[in-house]
């Protein structure tokens, strides 16, 4: 087992080609991308696909949204990114930005576009990346707790997730 | 698909390297034990499927909200960090 990773400097310093030799979870054919880190959109990168122009995704530091995120990178995660150390490797992860969700109920009179924003991040599956080589992989954090589905902001995504549980049940 | 019928003990070998092993059968569920390389990750299909639908939501933008999307999630990003209500 590797340390734990810990590269809240993930966002500063970056504007690489990155590589996922088995391509992202689901979408293996997209494996060749650009980060693109402009200072104008800090914190937010775009990592753009060069293998289909038509798709980039928004990206950021999964810190800026929990501050304690922390994971251990696994062994089979750590071999195929060739990274000896958790410095080697910087972590993001997707946000995913959805303009005009559907609402729950059909709503009557006024129209609230702008309030319709939801934004999430996927904290379940982030982007682990080394830093020196571009070599990278989008990994599982299967033991955790992390949503897929994080809300950063948007109160109508909230309102889609189940309720939280109570934190203890009767007699423990 | 290849069907294969197992008792509790009983295993099946996936190349030279993967076996898996039926270690309870309890009503619905199956516990399963997994030997592998440590090359090769291994996961529930549930939580892949989690996430494949979050990428495919995420790089299906177009174009044109490309730039709404990134300005919101930059608003969104730094109000977080400048105040916490």
């Amino acid at each position: 087992m590797m340390g734990q990773v810990e590269t809240a400097s993930a966002v500063k310093g970056f504007d690489l080609d990155i590589y996922f030799p088995e391509g992202l979870i689901g979408c293996e054919e997209w494996q060749h991308f650009v980060l693109e880190a402009d200072p104008a959109t800090a914190p937010v990168l775009v990592m753009r696909s060069l293998d289909e122009p038509a798709v980039s995704f928004l990206v950021t530091d999964p810190y800026l949204i929990c501050p304690d995120y922390r994971f251990e990178l696994g062994e089979a995660d750590a071999a195929a990114l060739e990274a000896a150390s958790p410095d080697d490797v910087a972590v993001l992860c997707i946000l995913n930005v959805q303009l005009s969700p559907s609402p729950p109920l059909p709503q009557r009179g006024e129209e609230t576009e702008g309030e319709g924003v939801v934004i999430t991040a996927n904290l379940l599956g982030p982007l682990v990346i080394h830093k020196a080589t571009g070599r990278a992989r989008q990994v599982v954090l299967a033991n955790s707790n992390y949503s897929a589905h994080h809300v950063v902001a948007g109160d109508r995504g909230a309102d889609l997730e189940p309720a939280p549980l109570p934190a203890g049940r009767e007699g423990g | 698909m290849l069907i294969l019928a197992r008792r509790e003990g009983e295993a099946i070998r996936i190349g030279s390297e993967i076996v898996v092993t039926v270690l309870e059968v309890d009503g619905e569920r199956v516990k399963l034990g997994v030997t592998a390389p440590r090359h090769i990750s291994v996961l529930r299909q549930e939580l892949c499927e989690a996430i494949t639908q979050e990428n495919r939501a995420a790089a299906d933008l177009a174009e044109a909200e490309r730039a709404q999307a990134l300005a919101l999630a930059q608003q969104a990003l730094t109000a977080g960090r400048a105040s916490a209500p």
